[in-house]
């Protein structure tokens, strides 16, 4: 043992000064602009939420908690709070579950080669177009007098079914805002599944079959342990990208109304950050380092619990 | 191979940050917009031209008998020198300007765009030695945010479109104190005061009691319909409420909703609706609303009746079912297809939607209200109006810019292509007005028509207008004292 760590020590020392210097190298560009691009900014914006400031200038007014005590109390920023969660919610479980079904139906059910490319192709849709072209899509299509969908559930003579005030107010509005964020969603998450999946040994599902267990036990006790830490990444991933998605979402769909009734956070600290009739950036700070927060807490639970069942 | 590599990693690295770090640095304002950037690089500014100018015009209230207070003891007395001792009525012959003048003016056509490309190239035909950077388009208020924030700004911007915080420019000292320089500047080339040009009601002041935006254009909020189609329905123009409820019974028994409106800003149906019916109990009970000095007032025996007439309005069934999530554009587009025969807007709807007007559809403009049957017929104006950077480079040449946008020849051109009315006491009787533009023009010059006018931000009252609003339509809101209550703590908000 000692013989091999001296074999080791004598030809390494020069590679490990090399080592870090490429590594310092390579390394330093990307945390000077990580530094620069996101944790200066993340830091300015912990600095100034505790200031009154219109953004324009440099007057700015320390009022210690205040902002945070008036954000807290803000019964739109609590609204969009439970908006928030809402769609996550329901993204979490809606993505994952049908992602998952997708991938086992390209896997697992033996699709004609044309048939897996058409799934795939048809899921992968949402994910090469921008959010705002989505956003866009489904304006016209949810158009309480030309759209798309109105006009299909007339043909059908399904009238009843159309909202009175269209789909994107009163109780069609959040289903409709979480629909179109999980078809949206489901995409690259089935691709990463379909990759999980492909993964799993033949062998397992060999010998499980002939021990008997048809598809349902073979989903149970081959493909989902053996294909868990991709679910867990699917889940926190749809986790972090909710946050922020949520308002590149709604922004262009219903700007947050009617009302503020699909408001959510990131959203309302934009709007009172630059809105000509607000302009509180302090405000909007303390609405974003909130937000920041409840990201970090709900991630790391999250993650955790997670990771606990993996160990199991 | 490997230090060849290496090598060029190290310098693919630097090169990264160096790259990234360059493009951070304030130097790179080459922006912007349109066609029109004219990016002159050098940054010279046009101080030293006009020298000794900056802040005269804030302290010249006692030169005001030369005739010569817009712009103090250097610039300005050159230029109205000359205007003042010429005769009146005659064309005043006006110093040449040198150096540099930049512009930021929002616009959401063509059409609108072209006006300015005319009034620039005027200008600078008057003035050879001037050059004029032309920042210009639908999305410049944004893109310029940034500048007026490093305190870079152009040096005269049209306060119209959305992206800026005139309020807050205002507070923060962004934009030049005009209410002198109005008072006693000559229009350009004319030997006439701007401030005897213009109409007085039109003039907005901010708290300070100081004037920052200069008036151009204005425009009074009504309803719109479409003469043609209301006649082969055998419906007439209403005058007030009660008119306007049974227009909607009548439109309803043909199977047509009265009224469609933009939810996503349903502030316009305030500001057609709800507004000069507020005004119609009085100019000071509106302008008193206006300051917010006393949130109480909304949930006066006035406000309160108005809500109720709108809620009446709205539980008849006479608004367009799913007007909620539409914005202007697709609430205008369902009125031209005659899905609803009235829509809420002011003057711009006709240019705004010029290429879309189906052929044959009479579009005319009354100012309909929910005013109680026998208090006047009211409108809401709101203008359009340019500020002068406080910090701009060429404050002179903005100012004398200024004094040429109050020419006659440009108000008509301005008043025609944008379908607006002019701020300014002029004859536009004989410009090539629309039939919408001429019905509204009459409503001003209509002595029974209570006017007023938006002089003043209302701050987030009439975003929360339009949230009552759409709640009152989607049932949320189905008396008129939650209505109230929900005014009255925004204006507490506000005032606070």
């Amino acid at each position: 043992m000692k013989n091999s760590s001296a074999v080791i020590k004598r030809k390494n020392p020069k590679m490990t000064a090399s080592k870090k210097l490429f590594i310092i190298i390579f390394g330093l560009p990307t945390f000077l602009l990580y530094f620069y691009i996101s944790i200066l900014p993340m830091l300015k914006s912990i600095r100034t939420s505790f200031y009154d400031w219109s953004g324009y200038s440099s007057d700015m007014t320390f009022l210690g908690f205040d902002n945070y005590k008036e954000i807290l109390s803000d019964t739109i920023f609590l609204k969009a709070m439970v908006n928030d969660l809402t769609i996550i919610f329901w993204k979490e479980i809606l993505i994952t579950v049908l992602a998952l079904l997708f991938a086992l139906a390209v896997t697992r059910f033996k699709l004609k080669k044309p048939e897996v490319a058409f799934i795939r192709f048809l899921f992968y849709i949402p994910d090469i177009l921008s959010i705002i072209v989505i956003s866009t899509v489904w304006l016209f299509i949810f158009n309480p007098n030309v759209g798309l969908l109105n006009g299909v559930l007339q043909a059908l003579h399904l009238d009843f079914l159309i909202p009175v005030n269209g789909w994107l107010t009163g109780g069609t509005l959040m289903p409709s805002i979480i629909f179109i964020a999980v078809w949206s969603g489901i995409g690259y998450f089935m691709i990463v599944l379909i990759a999980a999946i492909n993964d799993v040994p033949k062998e397992l599902y060999e010998s499980a079959e002939i021990d008997g267990a048809g598809q349902w036990r073979q989903l149970i006790y081959v493909t989902i342990p053996n294909i868990w830490s991709q679910i867990r990444f699917v889940m926190v991933t749809i986790l972090f990208s909710s946050i922020s998605s949520n308002m590149t979402l709604i922004m262009p769909l219903t700007n947050g109304g009617p009302d503020n009734a699909s408001m959510v956070m990131g959203l309302y600290a934009y709007t009172v950050g630059v809105d000509p009739a607000v302009s509180r950036v302090g405000y909007a700070n303390a609405a974003a380092v909130i937000l920041m927060i409840i990201s970090f807490t709900v991630s790391f639970v999250f993650n955790h619990l997670l990771a606990k069942k993996d160990d199991k | 191979m490997k230090k060849y590599i290496k090598f060029l990693s190290v310098i693919a690295a630097f090169s990264m940050v160096f790259g990234t770090l360059s493009g951070c640095t304030k130097k790179t304002e080459t922006y912007v917009d349109s066609t029109y950037v004219i990016d002159d690089g050098t940054g010279g500014n046009s101080d030293g031209d006009n020298s000794g100018n900056s802040g005269d015009a804030s302290g010249n209230t006692g030169s005001g008998s030369s005739g010569a207070g817009n712009t103090g003891s250097s610039g300005g007395a050159d230029n109205t020198g000359s205007s003042g001792g010429s005769g009146s009525g005659n064309a005043v012959s006006e110093k040449k300007l040198k150096g540099k003048l930049e512009l930021q003016i929002w616009v959401n056509g063509s059409d609108t765009s072209r006006v300015w490309e005319r009034t620039v190239k005027a200008f600078e035909e008057a003035n050879p030695d001037l050059k004029v950077d032309l920042r210009m388009g639908i999305n410049v208020n944004t893109q310029m945010q940034t500048r007026w924030m490093n305190d870079n700004p152009p040096d005269l911007i049209l306060l119209d479109g959305t992206g800026i915080p005139t309020d807050t420019f205002q507070e923060e000292g962004k934009f030049y104190d005009l209410t002198n320089f109005l008072k006693t500047a000559k229009v350009y080339g004319e030997d006439k005061l701007i401030w005897d040009k213009l109409d007085h009601d039109c003039i907005e002041r901010f708290t300070d009691g100081k004037v920052y935006k200069a008036p151009i254009m204005t425009t009074p909020y009504g309803i719109w319909y479409d003469s043609e189609f209301l006649k082969e329905n055998g419906l007439t123009v209403p005058t007030d409420f009660d008119s306007l409820m049974s227009f909607g019974a009548a439109a309803k028994k043909k199977g047509i909703p009265a009224l469609c409106y933009p939810g996503v800003h349903a502030a316009y149906l305030g500001s057609a609706l709800i507004m000069p019916a507020m005004a119609a109990y009085g100019k000071d009970y509106f302008y008193k609303a206006l300051e917010l000095d006393d949130p109480n007032l909304f949930k006066g025996p006035e406000f309160k009746a108005i809500m109720q007439r709108f809620i009446d309005f709205v539980k008849a069934g006479y608004v367009m079912p799913g007007s909620v999530p539409l914005n202007h554009i697709n609430a205008q587009m369902s009125w031209l297809n005659h899905q609803a025969a009235l829509i809420p807007c002011g003057l711009w709807l006709e240019t705004e939607m010029a290429s879309d007007i189906p052929y044959g559809f009479n579009m005319e403009f009354s100012p309909v209200s929910l005013t109680e049957k026998g208090q006047p017929q009211a409108t809401v104006l709101s203008g359009i109006g340019v500020a002068v950077a406080q910090k701009g480079k060429n404050r002179d040449n903005a100012l004398e810019f200024l004094r040429y946008l109050y020419r006659d020849e440009v108000l008509l051109d301005f008043v025609e292509v944008n379908g607006y009315l002019s701020s300014c006491n002029i004859d536009i009787s004989k410009a090539k007005l629309s039939k919408a533009a001429k019905q509204a023009l009459d409503t001003l010059n209509d002595p029974a028509v209570t006017k007023v006018y938006k002089v003043k931000s209302w701050g987030t009252m009439e975003s929360e207008l339009g949230n009552v609003i759409n709640a009152i339509v989607l049932g949320d809101i189905t008396s008129a004292d939650e209505a109230c209550a929900r005014m009255v703590k925004e204006a507490e908000k506000n005032k606070g």
